[in-house]
């Protein structure tokens, strides 16, 4: 649920729609640019008590941006880095509901960019690439139980 | 990443206060080296492993001069070349390929494993342990002689 959230949330931020994808499927990321893929990277924090999972839960994502122009993507870092208020919504400090998924708190870690050269398809293209992490406090909320 | 340890504050005051400073910045530097040492077991013990190049490959060193000096873990670019200097194809910054995923040849991209970095995070606090240690047991032998 989660990664639904996440999803959710980036292609608001990012205002790329359709273009927003999880790394878990095949993405061609050299055409139809510009593109945004999202992975989970591991390491999942979970807080227990005796009652069991009480969250919140802490996860990490990597977001890369592959776009024409480095200068692109680096708009797009921005409006998803930007702190969430009522003309932007940005992603910083971002706190609310999304998919059946309380969302305590989202804050960015660390961000850089490449520019290399990569053969594709037998030819050297230069595919600009922003890369942004964010860390994300959750609390999965519990569907009503049955009496 | 912060982890904060008991006492690590303490014990880098008085390095700094001690009469000689040529053996604080020694101790200083041996703490680094044992806490980076546990912190690339870590990493290496989590490398993915196909021919095994990248495990092989991953080193540490400690920077910097004085008391300012960081814990660098990451792959040794030589060893890497000489992976490299048979089959021109091969990549020399493997690691950082995996770490943070690439681009395939077929143009789809290869997600990261971010192994590197969940490891990193948590062997942080036994890193940082072990410097204590260290700083304590030759503090300690420091003040027998």
């Amino acid at each position: 649920m989660i990664d639904a959230a996440i999803n959710t949330l980036l292609r608001n931020a990012s205002e790329l729609a359709e273009k927003v994808k999880p790394s878990v499927e095949r993405v061609n990321v050299v055409a139809g640019l510009p593109k945004l893929v999202f992975s989970r990277l591991p390491g999942t924090d979970r807080r227990y008590t005796d009652d069991g999972a009480n969250g919140p839960f802490q996860a990490r994502y990597q977001v890369d941006i592959f776009a024409e122009k480095l200068l692109e993507a680096v708009e797009i870092a921005r409006r998803i880095t930007s702190p969430a208020d009522d003309t932007v919504f940005g992603l910083d400090g971002y706190r609310g509901t999304v998919a059946s998924t309380f969302i305590h708190r989202v804050y960015f870690t660390n961000e850089h960019w490449t520019v290399g050269d990569t053969e594709v398809d037998g030819k050297q293209q230069t595919i600009p690439r922003y890369i942004i992490e964010l860390i994300v406090e959750y609390r999965e909320l519990q569907p009503p139980q049955a009496p | 990443m912060i982890a904060k340890v008991e006492g690590l504050a303490e014990l880098r005051r008085k390095l700094a206060t001690m009469g000689n400073q040529k053996t604080a910045r020694k101790i200083n530097r041996k703490a680094m080296r044992s806490g980076t040492a546990v912190m690339t077991k870590g990493i290496k013990n989590a490398a993915p492993v196909d021919e095994g190049i990248l495990k092989k490959s991953i080193a540490n060193k400690v920077a910097g001069r004085g008391m300012n000096i960081t814990g660098i873990i990451g792959s040794d670019v030589a060893k890497l070349k000489q992976s490299a200097a048979t089959d021109k194809t091969r990549p020399t910054n493997i690691d950082w390929l995996t770490e943070f995923g690439h681009v395939a040849p077929d143009g789809t991209f290869v997600p990261p494993s971010g192994r590197m970095r969940a490891t990193a995070s948590a062997t942080l606090p036994a890193s940082e342990r072990k410097i204590v240690e260290v700083i304590k047991a030759e503090l300690e032998k420091e003040a027998v002689r």
